[in-house]
């Protein structure tokens, strides 16, 4: 008897020693946060600000035996939204008639976020706890990224403490300051949700797909094309030759990934629209040259740098 | 896991993520296990002749009592699927000190003379362009000191897209994550 207390006794204590230790560790937050993202359900408004611009928008998801089912609707100006049935997306244009259908043709590893991922992301960012504040009337751990470069944005993250959702996000640039924000303003957790409820609306909508070539079966990128060197740490983690949807022409699409950043370059033949020149959206930076008789285009959550290094290492050998 | 272990063995994965996977099965019993039941499985499906059951074991100890013989060998993949070629570790590891160096000095340059873009070798394709292209000027122009244009919603949006497909922001955050495709083009950017 009481070699058996003692047993749970020492079980306890190892037991509790390991739960201070997975809340003492940033990374066991991150982790938490990403599949706490994709397997609750979860329904709430949220603000974005960017910029001098604040807009809210109203977030469902659900987790369910078939999957994930997600929506995001904006709430204010014209009536954008986004739906996400598993690997589909259904993107509502601002015209509330087409609605453009991206089906995901590459297995991918994404949504699920590997612990070594996680674990690397402390080569380029410094990883560490903040302190316990108060978000949509909810408990959260800070946890801060702080780049040790100018290659990417430092990120402020809060979790809520009893289910690890990440409630709000802040961006950073080291020179600009706050670049952009979301964060929830009151969420619901854990509860039931309607299936009707995240199922796209579809009918009476123009459908627009991409069809064709490099859809019903990724092709590989076209010979030739170097990219590189890139900014330390963004690896090139996927190369597919594909049609976009809404468009007809194939495009080489790279992606490169720092674990966390990353960047898309898009290469494809240089059309009257294209625009060499760089611009940007909150985070988000698009850099746009010709290469050749190409266009090629860069653009992803990074600083302006990232992606200009990116587009002009891009080059053209037969 | 067991999805991304199948997919590492019928070479569905891309190099980066076999790395990763890899490191992950050197430090985790569990992930070995399942995959040495998956080439067990694979094995008895194509009627491979058995071994005994602690093979694996057996070469481990073979291979640990041998000398060590110090001539590597470049290891040589040919993926299954054509991929971009370009061996960006290599090349990354040595030139990236150079490319953080070159390129504080060009955003340096920019500011102060912009003419002399052409030192840093991340530009090395924009100098060979230029010098081969018959409009050289706007070549640089354009490459120097990038036109801020308006961001185009519209016409970002297919990119945006397929990007979001494959950003691990999405692994990170869920959904949030899309809220930079809805958001309304900013008056006056």
């Amino acid at each position: 008897m009481k070699q058996a207390l003692f047993a749970w006794l020492l079980l306890f204590v190892a037991a509790s020693t390991y739960a201070a230790d997975a809340q003492d560790d940033p990374l066991v937050w991150l982790q938490h946060m990403a599949n706490a993202a994709h397997q609750l359900n979860y329904s709430g408004n949220f603000i974005y600000q960017h910029g001098h611009q604040v807009e809210s928008s109203r977030i469902t998801h659900l987790t369910d035996a078939n999957g994930e089912h997600e929506k995001l609707v904006a709430l204010d100006g014209s009536p954008r939204q986004i739906y996400r049935d598993n690997d589909e997306v259904y993107c509502f244009l601002p015209d509330n008639k087409t609605v453009v259908v991206d089906k995901h043709r590459v297995k991918k590893s994404f949504p699920a976020l590997l612990p070594q991922q996680i674990a690397d992301l402390k080569e380029y960012y410094e990883v560490k706890l903040g302190g316990q504040e108060r978000v949509a009337g909810r408990d959260c751990q800070v946890i801060l990224l702080t780049p040790k470069d100018e290659y990417r944005y430092g990120h402020h993250l809060w979790a809520d403490t009893k289910t690890g959702l990440l409630l709000k996000a802040s961006t950073w640039n080291g020179k600009q300051g706050l670049v952009d924000q979301f964060a929830f303003t009151d969420i619901k957790i854990g509860m039931p949700i309607d299936r009707k409820q995240v199922r796209p609306v579809l009918r009476g909508k123009k459908l627009v797909q991409s069809t064709g070539e490099g859809n019903t079966q990724p092709l590989p990128i076209d010979a030739g094309w170097k990219i590189g060197p890139t900014p330390p740490g963004f690896e090139k983690i996927m190369a597919v030759k594909r049609v976009l949807p809404g468009t007809n022409v194939p495009v080489n699409h790279i992606v490169f990934s720092d674990g966390l950043a990353a960047a898309s370059v898009f290469i494809e033949p240089a059309s009257d629209k294209t625009t060499p020149g760089l611009s940007h959206q909150g985070a988000m930076h698009v850099y746009t040259r010709k290469v050749a008789d190409y266009q090629v285009k860069v653009l992803g959550e990074v600083p302006s740098a990232t992606v200009m290094q990116i587009g002009d290492s891009v080059s053209f050998r037969k | 896991m067991s999805e991304q272990l199948s997919a590492l063995i019928d070479g569905e994965l891309t190099e980066a993520e076999a790395v990763r996977l890899i490191r992950a099965l050197k430090s985790n019993d569990q992930f070995r296990q399942t995959w040495n039941m998956f080439h067990l499985v694979g094995d008895a499906l194509r009627k491979a002749p058995q071994v005994s059951a602690d093979f694996s074991a057996k070469v481990a100890r073979q291979l640990a009592s041998e000398p060590t013989v110090l001539a590597p060998q470049q290891h040589q993949s040919t993926p299954p699927a054509p991929r971009f070629a370009l061996p960006i570790a290599a090349s990354m590891a040595a030139l990236s000190l150079v490319g953080v160096l070159a390129w504080q000095m060009v955003q340096l340059n920019q500011r102060a003379a912009p003419a002399s873009l052409a030192l840093a070798p991340a530009s090395a394709s924009q100098v060979a362009q230029a010098t081969t292209d018959k409009n050289p000027p706007m070549q640089i122009a354009s490459a120097q000191m990038p036109n801020r244009v308006k961001f185009s919603k519209a016409a970002s949006n297919p990119y945006l897209l397929a990007h979001q497909e494959f950003s691990p922001a999405y692994a990170m955050e869920g959904i949030p994550a899309y809220v930079r495709m809805v958001s309304e083009e900013q008056a006056g950017n």
